[in-house]
Parts: structure tokens; sequence; C-alpha cells
């Protein structure tokens, strides 16, 4: 029995599968709370309303306003990002998940479940093993991973396989997400098919009037999906408890189990969101990369990996032989490096004309400045430096999403609305012209 | 590879793994068991993992309203009906309708801090009737005091 839960908990995984999970999801999240989370900002302590999620989180926070939640979105954003970029360690995970919780928990105003979801994931990801990229003159164009865990074997030779009871412990809770999911669907009204069809997209209803003119009757049309709806989300659920032991088992069965979940949950993310156009966004994008890390046999997790590692790697070399040539020639310059890519961050904050962001700029240039001075001081200025870079990379990649998707015109547009409604038409008109302005400087 | 935790360090994410399991599957079950515990009512559906369920479908069909009771001149009383629109974002009477307790609570206590001549405050939430699944009426009246909520807690 022992050895059963040791081998499922901490049996081997490939290390493949949280190194991506990692990478991917804080890539994705720092997209989502830039583009979906800050434009409704402006929503944040309006009549001066509002409940947290929790009373005694009432009790101890001021009614939140705009420039402190767009300023958390904003950083979480940045912190999720460099995490993905660099990995500072095992306490920048928590603080991000610290943060995110944060700006879910502070206000009803957000009750996506799929927030608190990826609480949990954040949470989780904090104990994943520490995989980075191996440099590539060990393994030539591949994206072979290696822990940086102290435990770790630091032979050159590290084989590809980790012990990670937090990824298996994530995969069992996205299994219980599912079976839930499939609890909830245990009533009368879904298993005839009614919520199917009221959540029917017009697409969808013209293909009913086409089944029908076929001889399929209405009720057996909808009743059929909403069926199969169970039946494919208790399979995912299975897959979900049984991948943890896809590496290290590599039974046959497993496999074919993993294939079809994996099919199962990408058609029902892709369903909901083409054939009921539900419009849930970024939860199913989340649920599908989930499924690609964990269904995916490893070796095709590689090679997919290897094609980007590649790129990245380029990306890398280029900047490390800038970097070197400016750490051959004395701290000072590098500092002045750091310094103006503080700069940068700054005025990055103050034009991207968001309440909040001239805050987060500010704190990222002094991030920038006060962790090269200390790393300086530490003489660990070589091991902290790619963190510095990944800051100010981070910056500039917020920059550009905020500046080029509708972010802004989205934030000033429902601000402009809100306002109107609110019989304020001066104040109105002014942030109307805003979201006009920023939307005529967008390309995307 | 990176080896699993050793004896104690072992025991210690084993207590960890299955206080987190038993956390994540106490709280939706609880829906289903025990629906009052945890501070969560009956009518809650966070952290419980239900999209699109038929009282989500159904609560969007309520209506909700709200008076106030004012003192007018010499001991007379004035009940003013309130445009919730003007006075709460669209996503809180949302969640007035889905009579989500702490916001009614809320909502309520801000309309007695409002202004001290508010004396009543009357909630009213009513349904449209669904074959099977009938959905409570709310209809709460506490008085106010000096700017207070006054009362019992809040149950239709």
């Amino acid at each position: 029995m022992i050895r059963a839960w040791d081998r499922y908990w901490f049996g081997p995984v490939n290390a493949i599968r949280p190194y991506l999970a990692v990478k991917i999801i804080l890539c994705l999240l720092a997209y989502d709370v830039w583009t979906l989370r800050v434009p409704v900002g402006w929503r944040y302590g309006s009549d001066g309303f509002n409940v947290a999620h929790f009373g005694w989180l009432d009790g101890i926070q001021p009614v939140p306003w705009p420039g402190l939640y767009v300023g958390l979105m904003l950083s979480v954003g940045l912190l999720a990002l460099v995490c993905a970029l660099t990995d500072p360690g095992r306490w920048a995970r928590a603080l991000l998940a610290l943060l995110f919780t944060y700006g879910w928990a502070m206000s009803l105003l957000d009750v996506f479940q799929h927030h608190y979801f990826l609480s949990l994931v954040l949470v989780l990801f904090v104990a994943f093993p520490r995989v980075a990229a191996q440099s590539p003159h060990r393994t030539p164009g591949t994206i072979a991973a290696t822990t940086t865990d102290q435990s770790a074997d630091p032979a050159p030779t590290t084989p590809l396989t980790v012990s990670a009871w937090a990824f298996v412990l994530l995969g069992v809770t996205v299994a219980i997400v599912y079976a839930f999911t499939v609890v909830a669907k245990l009533d009368t009204e879904w298993l005839t098919g009614t919520v199917l069809q009221r959540l029917a997209a017009p697409p969808l209803l013209s293909v009913e009037a086409w089944a029908e003119r076929m001889g399929v009757p209405a009720n057996a049309f909808w009743q059929a999906p909403a069926v199969g709806t169970l039946i494919a989300e208790a399979l995912i659920t299975l897959g979900y408890l049984l991948a943890p032991r896809l590496d290290a088992a590599g039974h046959r069965w497993l496999r074919i189990i993993s294939r079809v979940a994996f099919l199962l949950a990408v058609g029902f993310h892709a369903s909901a969101e083409i054939m009921l156009r539900l419009s849930i966004g970024f939860f199913s994008y989340y649920m599908v990369v989930f499924a690609c890390v964990y269904f995916i046999p490893a070796s095709s997790l590689l090679a997919a990996a290897t094609a980007v590692a590649r790129l990245a790697t380029w990306l890398a070399s280029l900047s490390s032989t800038v970097w070197r040539a400016a750490a051959a020639t004395s701290i000072s310059v590098t500092l002045i490096e750091v310094t103006v890519l503080a700069g940068i961050a700054g005025v990055i904050g103050f034009s991207l004309d968001l309440p909040g962001a001239s805050t987060v700029g500010v704190l990222t240039a002094a991030v920038l400045v006060g962790g090269a001075l200390a790393a300086v001081a530490a003489g660990r200025l070589l091991q902290v430096r790619r963190h510095l870079f990944a800051t100010g990379l981070a910056s500039l990649v917020m920059w550009t999403v905020i500046t080029q998707t509708s972010a802004r015109v989205d934030y000033y547009t429902g601000l402009s609305q809100f306002l109107q409604g609110r019989g304020d038409h001066a104040a109105a008109g002014e942030t109307a012209d805003k979201a006009r302005r920023y939307g005529s400087s967008r390309l995307l | 590879m990176a080896s699993p935790p050793p004896g104690r360090a072992r025991l210690i994410v084993s207590l960890v793994v299955l206080s987190w399991l038993l956390w994540q599957v106490t709280v939706p079950l609880a829906y289903y068991v025990a629906q009052d515990v945890m501070g969560l009512a009956p009518e809650e559906p966070r952290f419980r993992w239900r999209m699109f369920s038929q009282m989500w479908f159904s609560q969007r069909a309520c209506n909700v309203s709200a008076f106030e009771v004012r003192e007018a001149a010499a001991g007379s009383e004035a009940v003013r009906p309130l445009d919730l629109g003007q006075v709460l974002y669209s996503i809180w009477i949302e969640q007035l309708r889905e009579n989500r307790q702490a916001v009614v609570r809320k909502f309520l206590q801000s309309r007695c801090e409002s202004d001290p001549s508010v004396i009543q405050v009357e909630f009213m939430r009513t349904c449209p009737a669904t074959p099977g699944f009938p959905l409570p009426e709310v209809s709460l009246r506490p008085a106010c005091r000096a700017g207070r909520l006054e009362g019992a807690p809040l149950t239709p």
C-alpha cells in the first residue's frame, strides 16, 4: 500500500512536463491578466461599494480602487512572465500565487471559478521541481530539461525524469474539477438536454433543424451530446488520475487512455468555444495546455519544445554576447545598463496611462536598481543578471501587449459608459476621447 | 533524476497531499451533502465547480427591487423606491439576483449608512416559477438605527 502510494506521488515524471506546464501557463497568465483583467479595473470601488470573497478580508482591506487593481494585475503579469523566463526562485512563485489570489479575493466583482482554480495551480507551482532548459552545448538541438533542485543529481548526464509530487497533485486536482463538473450535471435538466439547448449558439440550432429534417427527434439531438459530455468528462477525469504513471509504467493501455483523454479534453473545450460559443476563453486555453502536458507522449513534447528552444537559444546567445562584452568592461558599465533598463521600465509605467501603472513602473525600476546593487554587494551579479534582464524584457512585453491590444480601449470605453450611466457626461466624454485615441493607435 | 524526498520529508509531503485532497473534495462535496457548512450559502456556487447549472439559469430571470423608508416631517414616514441601476454597478445587481448573502447584507448596510434619515430598508427578490426547481422568494426589511443596520441575521 505504502509502496503504491510512493510510486504514484513520488514516481518519475518526464521533466519536460512540469517544465512546459510552468512556462506556458505563466505566459498565458500574463497575457490573460493584461488583456482581460486590466480592462475591467475601473469597476473596482465604483459607487464606493465592495464585498470581498471572505468576510475577514473585508474587515482588513479598504474599498479597492482602480489604481490598486490595475497595478496589481500589471504586477501579476510582470512577475508571471519573469518566472516563466528565468524562474528567480520559489519565493517569486509564492509571491505570484499570493498577488494573483488577492487579485480575485479582494472583490466579488470577480467570481470566475477559473481564477480560484488558477490560484490552486499557482500554489502547486511553488512546489514544482525547478526545471531549467539545459545549456545547448550539453545537448545540442534539444531542450533537455534539468532540475535545479539541490537534491537533484548535478551530473551533466542528468536523466530527463524528476520526482514531482506537486505535478502529480495538480493532475489529481484537475481530475477533481472534472469529476465535480460531472456530478453537477447529474440532474434531469442536463440529462434531458434542456440546459444544452438553452446554451446553444445559432450554428448548433441550424444543425438541429437539419438533423430534424433527417429524421432525428429534437429531444434525442440534445440528449445525445448532453450524455456524451458526461461520459467525456468522466473519461478525462480518469485520464488525469492515471497520467502521472504514464512515463514510469509505460503500459500500452495507459498510453491509449491518455490519448483518448487528450482528444476528449481538447474536443470538449473546443466545442464549448466553437459550437456553444460560450466565450469561456482563457479557461479553455489553460485546460488545453494541461491536456497537452499531461497526456501527450513526452517524446512529442520534447520535439515540439526543441523547436521553440532553438529560437530561444539563438536569442539568448545574442544577448549573452552583448552581455559578455559589457561584463568584460566593468561592473559599473553593467550597472549603467541596468539603470537604463530601470529607466525604460519607469517610462513604460508612466506612458501606459492607466491608474496604478506609474506605481508599477517606479517599483519595477526600484527592483531593477536595488536588485543589481544588492547583487553587486553580495558578489552575485553574474547569477542575478538574467533575472534583471528578464524583468526589463517583461516590462517591454507588457507595454507591447497593453498598447497593441484593446486593453486600454476597453478600459476607457467601459469607464466612459459607466460615467455616462451615472450622468457624469463631461468625464464620460473625456474617457471616451481616450478610448478613441488609443483605439486608433493600436495595431492589433 | 531529482530524488523523491527522503523519509521524514516524504511523510510531511504525504500529509500535505492528503490535506490538499481533503480540502479539494470536501468543499465542493459540501454543496450536495451539507450546504450550510463553511459559511457558504445553499445557493452559493463558488469553489464548487458548478458551471452553467440550472440554478444559474433560473436566477438570471429573477427580479430584485429595493425601497428605503425615511423619516419625514412630523414623525411621518416616506417610502422611496431605489433605482438599483443608479446606486450599484450591474455585477452587484446580478449578485443580488443570486441572493448572495454577503452582497445583500453589505448593500442593506450601505443604504443605512447613506443617510441618517433612512430608518428601514427593504429588499425583495421574486423569481418566475421553474418546474422542479423553485427558487425561494426573498423579502428582507431590516431597520436602520443611526446609520447602522439592525436586527437578526438576514435570512429570507
